[in-house]
């Protein structure tokens, strides 16, 4: 990682945001997913008080389909286009890699700004400390930003489309996923929870193996 | 640009093998043959996107060899492979191109759209562009950060007469700065090339022209 690939990601991220608002695609998806997903769960669980910790795992198993459904399309939409390889010749890989990270997680993180709302509203949670129950929400979106971008990396490479970035994600975000619910559950309640090391340390190490990976996903 | 014993092919056997070249900058290699035989991988493989079976390609500068991730960015392709961003306009679309390659500042992108017969145009969707304008636009993206190997896969495709004749004037007055391989089989490219590459005859080069 150089000065090099930095200006690549800020490029890359400039590029995607500009289509982004102009096509507005991948936020649709996400945060119709995301609102289908809690409506539906309200409605079949019927009742407006549940436990924090049931309320906490809801959650990230709605943002996690809400990551895989969403984030892989910045990747096909590239393949899709015929616009990778270009991409490809022109910059760093790990530049590409993360921009495109950089563009999921700004993604991820206005489609929460749409569902987490309606979450708490549907649900009627009380949030312990909000600075907690935030960094978690912030951490584990790096978290899941990070995975599913290299997870969509592969699979974009492989031709195979969305359902295989599901079923290849899960296993790499199942850490994440687990201390993300404890943490989040842990904030709702205001109790103590270790869940947010995890959180923290997550996409640090995702993304340096990442960062080594991608040469290989990229480069025969 | 130096191919040495290039071979590559795909599961039923090798489309050509034991390819050998040494283009030098100011030199223009065309490629020929038949549909099919690996003209178009052939060009993957010089612009570092595909690692040949057999063999390798060296890009060497006055010191030596130089690793195929440092001599990409330099490389200009231009192939049916590889499209424009349809959802921006054909100024960003050329501004991208040289950002993604550390160019910035002023970039003179309005007198290259003006080359290439599309001045008026700069701020519309690429989206909205025929096959032969993205043709011509994909040339103003790769003139206006100046690469230093131009390699073209039928570099004339979707073109009118006009828009021939401004690749071609382009295309040969670029012959000096640098190297070019043309990948084509139509009888009025292969004229450009002095060496020639036919991959009907396993490859073996031989003097065009």
């Amino acid at each position: 990682m150089n000065y090099s690939s930095i200006w690549t990601a800020a490029v890359i991220l400039q590029k995607d945001v500009k289509t982004e608002l102009r096509s507005r695609h991948g936020v649709s998806i996400l945060i119709l997913f995301g609102v289908t997903a809690t409506m539906v769960i309200s409605f079949a669980l019927g009742i407006p008080d549940i436990d924090e910790a049931v309320a906490a795992a809801l959650l990230w198993i709605i943002l996690f389909f809400l990551s895989v459904a969403g984030l892989g399309y910045s990747f096909l939409r590239e393949e899709e286009q015929m616009t990778m390889d270009g991409l490809l010749m022109a910059a760093s890989v790990e530049g590409v890699y993360l921009g495109k990270v950089l563009f999921n997680l700004m993604l991820l993180l206005v489609a929460q700004g749409a569902v987490l709302p309606l979450f708490i509203l549907v649900f009627n949670l009380q949030i312990g400390p909000w600075a907690r129950f935030l960094a978690a929400m912030f951490f584990g979106s790096c978290g899941l930003s990070v995975a599913c971008t290299l997870v969509a990396a592969l699979v974009s490479r492989t031709g195979a489309k969305g359902p295989m970035l599901a079923v290849l994600a899960f296993p790499i975000l199942f850490p994440l996923l687990i201390a993300a619910s404890a943490d989040t559950a842990a904030a709702l309640l205001g109790a103590a929870g270790e869940g947010l090391q995890v959180l923290v340390l997550y996409p640090g190490v995702v993304g340096a193996f990442a960062l080594m990976l991608v040469k290989f996903i990229w480069e025969e | 640009m130096i191919l040495d014993d290039v071979g590559h092919g795909y599961d039923r056997g090798f489309l050509f093998r034991s390819l050998k070249a040494d283009l030098q900058p100011g030199s223009i290699a065309v490629i020929t043959g038949s549909n099919g035989t690996g003209k178009t991988t052939l060009l993957r493989i010089l612009a570092g996107l595909l690692t040949p079976r057999e063999g390798r390609v060296t890009y060497c500068n006055g010191k030596g060899s130089l690793p195929i991730s440092s001599v990409r960015p330099r490389l200009g392709f231009v192939t049916p492979a590889i499209s424009l961003y349809p959802d921006l306009t054909a100024r960003e679309n050329v501004l991208l191109a040289c950002a993604l390659r550390g160019l910035r500042g002023t970039l003179d992108v309005g007198s290259w759209l003006d080359r290439l017969g599309l001045s008026g145009r700069e701020n519309d969707l690429v989206g909205s562009f025929s096959l032969g304008m993205r043709q011509r636009l994909k040339y103003a993206c790769l003139f206006a950060y100046s690469p230093e190997v131009l390699l073209l896969d039928e570099p004339c495709s979707h073109l009118d007469e006009e828009g021939r004749r401004i690749v071609a004037d382009l295309v040969l007055q670029y012959r000096g700065e640098g190297v070019v391989v043309i990948a084509t089989n139509d009888p009025r490219e292969v004229q450009w090339g002095e060496l020639l590459i036919n991959l009907d005859s396993c490859g073996h080069p031989t003097k065009g022209r």
